[in-house]
């Protein structure tokens, strides 16, 4: 086990192009941290560099507190999960998972009980003697696993292992992988662009954007407190609502008294159907309604206007939304989702109020996109 | 029955005269297939076990069938005809033995130096395959200046304070020259008495001769460039994760090549060396244009034996039949190599992982069971 | 575990060995080369004493004189061009077609003839020597430049090119140009055939190299010196034919000339060639 520490770390291609950018980052000893953004973002590049298969050109980075920057990755004692699992066609299940003992020269018999003790962990006691080809892809993710297990290493480093299953298996093996990681308390950095595997798994998340952190924090904070726009819209699913103006919404002490352009974010479970008199409210007409079960997303139009920056755009995963956003923009109107009680009875062209909760807004200065607390 | 093919004709469907012109494309490659393929040697068959000796047309009065004399007198009786065949089955042999194995290491040392992304690869592989683009008489020639008793390579020795032999005009053998330092020579009477082929056991162990290992070396670098491309092609569809999944494995260089570049090259393993199998045993024009057999029939190969009989000495049987048995050793060959390369998918027994001890529950973890 | 230092130097050396290595085989691999092109502006006695060195002393082209004074050189040169683009022309067309029919028209017996062409591949090609030399004297053709040629069309490999090419080529091509009304012979011709300028390009490469290099086929097929190709001529000076002895720098020269078109061809469209080899040969 070792903490990791990148510090101003940088990587830039011989081209110039900056994959990431004075990088600090500090991963505790035992703890998971899911490196997360959109593609391109930096993320894979900042996880193969803890890894040694892409060189630094700037900062250090230190595993435990030996600084790592030209050790080979055969001497790191990191172990790694690719995207396509990248196995050896040619060895069995037991092969693959005793290569990298093999090649430590392990004595044959602890070999063999380490071995069976990794197979037992994944489930594949039974498929020892198989090669990958006669696997299924959720099995051969999990010789993966296997083969990063039984090395004992200091690091694990999991590269979007889970993209390739289809989306039922996916949910099931998030659950292992973090069950995995608490029983065995190796450090462990993972990288992926699903927001919501990023929130469920991480102890902290880092988001990246073009190179470079925007925010690191545990889940549930960056939720609370996105540092700036684009990690409002990117965290959390229905996105946030950015509006431009703070509709006369209250401020928080401090905020805008400079006079800065604003911008408010409410996330959608902040509004509810106004049911008294008192209280914030925002007045508009129902466009669509979703019903998801427990829950109903209403579409309601407002008189105000959406933040339509690349902050935002960049930030909305749901690619729908933002074409839906892009179409209102000249009307000066903006569509906000709302989470509404499936009780609530709401219908397209309903007019309707909605209450805000004050507790849960967020100010952004629309100039620089970062939060104003 | 007539209108009925004439209807066809008329009224060829949608799919047009297709049928007809299929053929009518491929006809000319058929025939020229057909003429200059099997029935010649549907003609050479005959012509292998009659005794015909040049005059007028082999399918005339002048060629009598003789059945397998041609072949009894090259396999099983005594005599020139028989010696001759048995050295150059043993110059061929030797010449395959030494040229497939290092040929394709040397290809494949090439491909791997090749594939490494460094700069100015391409002038590298280009330098390398070169010579594969030159016909074999220019290479010949150069090689026979090079490694003439005053040339190149033995001033090239006499620097490094060696001697060179007279290379193309030494007919010891490879081997006899090696055991000879260590003292060991003919006088043992059992190796010295004992014959196949019309040759005895102790000419047999001859090995190469030195005027032989010239054209080995010429072979390895006329055709490690080929070869090399070969092993390139297969060497990249090797993903790039797999190499990094063993460097983080604790790999080193050496190991990756011996346990994963290897095993997952395999095929084009196998397409080298049959295409090697074939080829040497086939070498006829560097023979040809070097040195026609001598010295002391050591460089004398089955290939140009079977010319030599035919065109110069008018045994067109015996000829014939020299060209057959090397068909036949070929195809024996090939069927061999494609009999070794199956790849079972079944575990050999040295492989298989067996369990220790009896799988307890509380230590079974069930994750995603049947998926 | 090793120091930083050290790795930064471990990985320095690994470079400079990989380096060293290429550059010395890149050395073996030309020098003999450079000696023979070098040679053939020597003196004999000179090419005798001083085999390594690269400095011709004195320098001289009468190699290159002797040559061009020899009219027969020039026979052997007219020999290999007439024969050379004869066989490149005639494959590139004959394989195109049989390639089209074999990829794109359907017949019965195409299966047959697919596998009677790859059969063909597998016979050894030295051992149809006698074989063919019989054909050839059979039909009357030996000693004429038919005998020369024809033969060498027989080329499955080149079939087997075109046909590979043709199936990557989507069929909608071809089946709008059907619907336009164009007959096969048309489809083929002016749709089809401009579309695979790459491969025909490729064959032609390769079968001029092949044609140009050949040795035996002209040996078996001919015997008048007067239709001596640059092969077989330069394979009896080789011999000694024109007095034994060390004339190195003629033989060197002849060699050399020989060898010019073939690596210009390759230098001009060394990475096409290059490919085809890769690719030809899968099986």
């Amino acid at each position: 086990m070792a903490a990791i520490t990148f510090d101003g770390v940088s990587k830039t291609y011989g081209d110039g192009f900056p994959a990431v950018s004075e990088l600090n980052l500090d991963v505790n000893d035992g703890e998971f941290v899911v490196l997360v953004g959109p593609s391109g973002c930096g993320k894979t590049t900042a996880l193969r560099m803890i890894a040694g298969l892409e060189e630094i050109t700037g900062g250090e980075i230190r595993i435990g507190d030996r600084v790592v920057n030209n050790l080979p990755p055969r001497d790191r004692d990191v172990a790694m999960v690719f995207q396509n699992y990248a196995l050896y066609p040619h060895m069995t299940v037991a092969e693959n998972i005793g290569f990298a003992l093999r090649m430590r020269k392990v004595p044959k018999q602890e070999a063999r009980k380490r071995i069976e003790e990794t197979a037992r962990v994944i489930g594949l006691v039974d498929h020892l003697n198989r090669k990958p080809k006669q696997l299924s892809g959720g099995q051969r993710q999990r010789v993966a696993m296997g083969r990063a297990i039984v090395r004992e290493p200091q690091v694990f480093l999991m590269d979007e292992p889970l993209s390739n299953l289809d989306a039922k298996l996916r949910v099931q093996m998030r659950a292992e992988i973090s069950r995995i990681q608490r029983q065995l308390a190796v450090t462990t950095v993972y990288v992926t662009h699903d927001q919501v595997e990023a929130m469920t798994m991480g102890d902290r998340v880092a988001v990246m954007r073009r190179g470079v952190l925007q925010q690191f924090d545990a889940p549930q904070k960056l939720y609370e407190q996105p540092a700036n726009l684009f990690v409002a819209s990117f965290i959390g699913s229905p996105a946030m609502n950015v509006l431009e103006g703070t509709l006369g919404l209250p401020l928080p002490a401090g905020v805008g008294a400079s006079g800065k352009r604003l911008a408010v974010g409410i996330r959608p479970e902040a509004l509810s159907l106004a049911t008294n008199g008192d209280g914030p409210r925002v007045r508009g007409v129902v466009q669509t309604v979703e019903a998801l079960g427990p829950e109903q997303l209403a579409h309601v139009e407002i008189a105000a206007k959406p933040v339509l920056v690349e902050d935002v755009l960049e930030g909305l995963v749901d690619a729908e939304q933002a074409g839906e956003l892009a179409e209102l923009m000249t009307d000066g109107r903006a569509t906000v989702i709302a989470r509404l009680d499936a009780s609530t009875s709401v219908r397209p062209d309903d007019a309707v109020e909605l209450a805000v909760d004050t507790r849960k807004l967020h100010f952004f200065d629309l100039e620089t996109g970062e939060a104003c607390r | 029955m007539a209108t009925r093919v004439w209807r066809r004709f008329r009224e060829p469907g949608i799919r047009g005269h297709e049928a007809g012109a299929g053929w009518l494309f491929l006809l000319p490659v058929i025939v020229i297939l057909g003429l200059f393929l099997v029935l010649p040697i549907a003609m050479a068959a005959w012509v292998s076990f009659s005794d015909w000796n040049g005059n007028g047309s082999p399918l005339g009065a002048h060629a009598h069938w003789v059945g397998l004399a041609n072949y009894r007198d090259l396999l099983t009786t005594p005599g020139l005809d028989q010696n001759n065949f048995g050295e150059a089955l043993r110059n061929n042999f030797y010449y395959v033995l030494l040229v497939v194995p290092v040929q394709t290491a040397v290809a494949l040392f090439l491909a791997v130096l090749v594939n490494k992304r460094l700069k100015f690869v391409g002038f590298f592989r280009t330098a390398f395959y070169f010579p594969s683009v030159t016909s074999s008489v220019a290479i010949t020639i150069l090689f026979l200046f090079l490694f003439s008793p005053s040339g190149a390579i033995n001033k090239l020795l006499s620097y490094l304070g060696a001697s060179g032999p007279s290379w193309i005009y030494d007919p010891r053998g490879l081997f006899h020259v090696i055991l000879g330092q260590f003292g060991v020579n003919q006088s043992g009477g059992h190796l010295a008495n004992g014959v196949f082929l019309g040759v005895s056991y102790w000419d047999w162990l001859a090995g190469p001769s030195i005027a032989m290992c010239v054209f080995i070396i010429m072979a390895v670098f006329t055709t490690s460039g080929t070869f090399m491309l070969l092993f390139l092609a297969g060497l990249q569809g090797i993903d790039e994760s797999v190499n990094e999944a063993a460097a983080l494995d604790g790999a080193s260089e050496w190991n990756k090549f011996r346990h994963i570049t290897v095993p997952m090259i395999r095929p084009t393993i196998f397409t080298v060396v049959t295409l090697g199998l074939i080829g040497t045993w086939q070498v006829f024009d560097q023979i040809y244009v070097g040195t026609k057999g001598s010295p002391l029939n050591t460089t004398l190969t089955p290939a140009y034996l079977s010319f030599d009989t035919s065109f110069n000495n008018n045994n067109w049987g015996a000829g014939a039949a020299i060209a057959f048995i090397l068909f036949a050793i070929i195809v024996f060959l090939t069927l061999l190599t494609r009999l070794a390369t199956r790849n079972p998918d079944r575990v050999p027994r040295r492989r298989r992982f067996a369990l220790t001890g009896p799988i307890g529950d509380e230590q079974v973890s069930r994750i995603g069971v049947g998926s | 575990m090793i120091s930083e230092a050290a790795a930064v130097r471990r990985r320095r050396f690994g470079s400079a060995m990989t380096y060293s290595f290429l550059l010395a085989l890149a050395i073996i691999y030309i020098f003999p080369f450079v000696i023979a092109v070098v040679t053939s502006f020597k003196t004999e006695p000179d090419a005798t004493a001083n085999p390594l060195s690269l400095t011709p002393n004195p320098a001289t082209t009468s190699a290159f004189h002797q040559l061009s004074a020899d009219q027969d050189f020039f026979t052997w040169v007219k020999n290999s061009v007439i024969v050379t683009l004869s066989v490149t022309f005639l494959r590139v067309f004959l394989d195109s077609l049989a390639g089209y029919a074999l990829a794109r028209l359907r017949f019965r017996g195409r299966g047959a003839a697919f596998a009677t062409i790859v059969a063909v591949m597998a016979v050894p090609g030295v051992v149809l020597l006698i074989p063919k030399f019989l054909i050839i004297r059979q039909f009357g053709m030996y000693d004429t430049y038919y005998g020369m040629i024809v033969p060498l069309l027989v080329d499955a490999a080149g079939v087997f090119i075109m046909k590979n090419f043709f199936e990557s080529i989507p069929v909608s091509v071809e089946e709008s140009a059907r619907i336009d009304g164009a007959n096969i012979f048309r489809i083929y011709w002016s749709i089809v055939l401009p579309m695979a300028r790459p491969a025909l390009v490729t064959l032609f490469i390769l079968s001029f190299q092949g044609s140009w290099n050949e040795l035996a086929q002209f040996i078996i097929s001919a015997q008048s010196a007067g239709l001596n190709t640059l092969t077989k001529g330069v394979a009896q000076l080789a011999s000694g034919q024109l007095g034994s002895g060390n004339r190195y720098p003629l033989k060197l020269a002849a060699s050399t000339l020989m060898t010019i078109p073939v690596a210009l061809l390759f230098f001009v469209f060394q990475r096409r060639i290059m490919n085809a080899s890769e690719g030809a040969v899968k099986e």
